[in-house]
């Protein structure tokens, strides 16, 4: 550090504020504040990135009673204030990572030990309700771009000694903090250390999100399923933690990541634990319907009309008929004109501000709804397809594996038309063949029903009542499998 | 990774454009109707929708001659707008003259053997020229192939009728225990009307057939009550009727061989509900009485049934099949069931249960 510049503090200050200004060249922002403290008085230097400090906990906790000390000082230990958080160094390197973070460094003439405050204080958010995941019977705060807040987040719910957490920093220019939380006598040991050990190869300039971070560590980067929950919830967090889960907090993103994860944890929500077994189930089953017309409904309406016409039922057949009747574009052709644009309208409203957000609805809706067909570019049964498709892939309640299903409807489509239902069953098996191997931090992600766990479907394609799921599920390897004692009948 | 983008370039030179068939391109042939020509060539007609809004009709007629089905398809598609598909046939047609004629098989094997013709198509016999129904026009219907499924369907459900689909045409011939049948449609004043069952014999020829009030007494020998069929009989006095719904039966068919001769003791029990009835019956105290009534009438129908189709030698309730079940070593001996069948014995035993007369009370 400081290229040849000495390695610590040294006694003398004026050396030390040199060497601060040799090093913080055109660093506006870094306030240097002399002061004399002390009686005799003691020429003492504080410093402080202004940008980053809370102004009112150095006025108040630090300069003012700097100003009215009487006692004498000859050591920096001697310095009392009213601040909790503070340590002491000698070395440059520690002085001014921690200055960068926010901290105040106070330097006292004759002595080379620095005191470092705790002034943490930038612009930040105030919590607020999830954006993304919303949800009805859950909580209304969602994480923010604080480590800190969100970890305060999680331990309301878990005031327990084996939370435990456990902080490093990731990227060599932004030294980004990430925090590893878990319960330390669930969560499985062999597990924790993957993620540390692959947390710690990650060599980069800084993660600035924690979707980054996510594909430096994730197992296979060529799937298209995701393979870690990114979440925003702190409720959904919490949960997972109790299933033997590690949650990685990143500060600076407003979403945490989750793993060890598996396929069906995408189609669970926070919600279907709140709301009744049997509405829960049934919301289950739907999006499980969903994940299949998301895929294959496309795909099936090409095959069927250009290899196996003789599938659809001769009433829906003349319909079909009649209204491909002007339609110029062969059915693949038709089926991924549309698609591609209920793709973009879906960006297009996504990136767009809300107000003229709108404008994206009305056009989509008029122009690909209805003009479309008029003017017989795509026949009303490919309308009514993509529409149902959309639907189909916006219940799915996580973005990424939305996003994963969405995009695998175009290989199915491409497949269809090559091959018809033949292709498609080969598309089919071969997802299936890769859910079956995938896997999430070392622990199958197909779990549990492949490897199949037959005690751990209770929380799959139906949600069972919370009492019969007395224990926590496999596929995370926990430790310690009680949750619950069976105290109802 | 490298593997898998091989395996996908090599999906992609292995493309099937060769079998696709696109709907578009498609001539749908819902509709295939054979009917006799003149120098022993056959008249194919096939009926499919059209779905130009430019054209006139929503459906095609495509009339052309040739000496078989699939030659007369090979014809067709000289001038039909796409290539002529059997996937999606509905209907089956064969003229009554035709059907007397020859032997069915020889003429529908093109519909069994062509794995890509539908065989669960509905097989009907046409009474008439088949020209009267092709060129009949159907003002207030849909498409004429489907106005011809419906009316069949209905009219089988309501017992005027029967349906067979080809598979249980083929089925039924092959079996040495039975004989097949089929409906029969008319064209009457430009009004398509199903009704009567045309009785086919072991050569698979047109032999005879029951007509429309028999049909009833056809679905109950072969034990088909359901969903409710409706009887209408009268009474001692002029003009006054009695209708009945038979809802469900209990029926045992008892073969034996005696004399030389197959016996079959058919009994039924039948419960019906009295539906309309244009004179005064006192239901409370003459039950009993209109229940004997009943099922003697009910009986005679039967029997008439049944001796008519003894008279033609065929089997299509399926009387054989009792007998290949409890007397096999008999039915063995015999050369031809439908020939041993004419010579049966048979008794049939109807009791009639009223199980409800209606709210007038």
């Amino acid at each position: 550090m400081m290229n040849g510049i000495q390695q610590t503090v040294t006694h003398s200050l004026d050396m030390n504020e040199q060497t601060l200004r040799d090093y913080f060249t055109k660093t506006p922002d870094l306030i240097y504040c002399h002061l004399f403290i002390g009686e005799p008085k003691k020429r003492a230097l504080l410093i402080y990135l202004n940008t980053l400090v809370d102004k009112n906990s150095i006025n108040n906790n630090i300069i003012d009673p700097l100003l009215f000390e009487t006692k004498q000082i000859h050591t920096i230990a001697d310095i009392q204030l009213p601040i909790g958080s503070k340590s002491y160094t000698t070395k440059w390197e520690h002085v001014i990572q921690r200055v960068f973070q926010g901290e105040t460094a106070l330097f006292l003439d004759g002595d080379d030990h620095v005191l470092l405050l705790d002034t943490q204080g930038w612009p930040q958010r105030a919590i607020a309700e999830p954006q993304i995941e919303s949800s009805l019977k859950g909580s209304h705060q969602g994480f923010i771009e604080t480590c800190e807040k969100n970890i305060a987040l999680i331990r309301r719910y878990l005031p327990h000694q084996q939370l435990k957490i456990e902080e490093t920093t990731v990227g060599r220019r932004g030294h980004t903090p990430v925090a590893l939380l878990y319960l330390e006598d669930v969560a499985h040991p062999e597990v924790l250390q993957e993620l540390k050990d692959r947390i710690e190869q990650v060599d980069v300039d800084t993660i600035v999100n924690t979707g980054e971070l996510m594909q430096y560590i994730e197992d296979n980067p060529f799937s298209p399923f995701p393979q870690f929950l990114l979440t925003e919830r702190p409720d959904a967090a919490v949960s997972n933690l109790l299933q033997g889960r590690i949650v990685i907090v990143v500060d600076r993103s407003p979403s945490v990541m989750i793993g060890p994860m598996t396929f069906i944890t995408f189609f669970q929500t926070v919600d279907d634990y709140s709301t009744r077994w049997m509405i829960a189930s049934f919301l289950r089953l739907l999006r499980l319907l969903a994940f299949f017309m998301a895929i294959f409904l496309p795909s099936a309406y090409i095959a069927a009309l250009s290899f196996h016409y003789e599938i659809i039922p001769l009433n829906l057949l003349l319909t079909v008929g009649e209204s491909r009747e002007r339609v110029p574009l062969p059915p693949i052709l038709e089926a991924i004109l549309m698609e591609l644009a209920l793709e973009m309208l879906r960006e297009a409203g996504l990136r767009l501000p809300a107000p003229i957000g709108q404008t994206v609805g009305i056009v989509g809706g008029v122009v690909i709804g209805q003009a479309a067909v008029e003017a017989g570019i795509v026949s009303n049964i490919m309308v009514v397809i993509v529409s149902l498709t959309a639907i189909a892939s916006f219940i799915i309640p996580n973005p990424d594996m939305s996003e994963s299903i969405r995009l695998l409807r175009f290989p199915m489509m491409i497949a269809a038309s090559l091959f018809g239902l033949v292709g498609m069953v080969i598309g089919f098996m071969l997802i299936i063949g890769h859910l079956i191997s995938l896997e999430s931090l070392g622990t199958p992600a197909g779990s549990p029903f492949a490897p199949t766990r037959l005690r751990d479907w209770k929380d799959t394609l139906l949600r069972f009542p919370l009492w019969m799921m007395r224990t926590r599920p496999l596929s995370a390897r926990p430790t310690q499998l009680t949750r619950q004692k069976k105290f109802r009948k | 990774m490298k593997k898998c983008i091989y395996a996908i370039l090599c999906f992609f030179i292995t493309t099937g454009c060769g079998m696709k068939t696109q709907l578009d391109e498609l001539t749908l042939a819902l509709t295939v109707g054979l009917d006799e020509g003149k120098n022993g060539n056959l008249l194919i007609y096939s009926i499919s929708p059209v779905f130009n809004k430019e054209a006139k009709n929503i459906y095609e007629v495509i009339r052309t001659v040739g000496m078989t089905p699939r030659d007369g398809r090979s014809k067709a598609n000289a001038f039909a707008s796409g290539k002529i598909v059997g996937g999606k046939a509905q209907n089956i047609i064969v003229s009554k003259t035709l059907a007397k004629k020859h032997d069915m098989f020889s003429y529908l094997d093109v519909f069994y053997r062509d794995p890509k013709n539908s065989t669960t198509a509905n097989f009907i016999v046409f009474d008439g020229p088949l020209k009267d129904l092709m060129y009949v026009r159907l003002n207030d219907k849909p498409r004429l192939s489907v106005a011809i499924r419906d009316v069949i369907l209905t009219a089988h459900v309501s017992k005027q009728t029967t349906k067979i689909n080809m598979l249980d045409f083929r089925r039924l011939s092959l079996d040495r225990a039975q004989t097949s049948f089929a409906p029969i449609l008319k064209v009457h004043k430009g009004d398509l009307i199903a009704g009567g069952i045309a009785l086919f014999n072991e050569q698979r020829k047109y032999v005879g057939s029951l007509l429309q009030k028999e049909s009833p007494y056809f679905a109950i020998l072969k034990k088909n009550v359901k969903p409710a069929t409706s009887l209408t009989f009268q009474t001692k006095k002029q003009k006054e009727y009695v209708s009945i719904s038979v809802e469900h039966g209990d029926f045992s068919y008892k073969p034996s061989f005696r004399n030389g001769a197959f016996h079959f003791d058919v009994r039924m029990k039948l419960g019906v509900i009295v539906t309309e009835s244009t004179t005064y019956i006192d239901m409370k105290k003459e039950k009993k009485k209109v229940e004997k009534w009943l099922a003697k009438e009910i009986q005679k129908q039967l029997e008439s049934v049944v001796k008519k189709i003894q008279k033609y030698e065929v089997d299509p309730v399926g009387f054989g099949l009792y007998a290949r079940a409890y007397e096999y070593k008999q039915f063995q001996k015999q050369k031809s069931w439908p020939k041993a069948f004419a010579k049966a014995k048979i008794d049939i035993h109807p009791t009639v249960e009223i199980i409800s007369y209606g709210v007038l009370q």
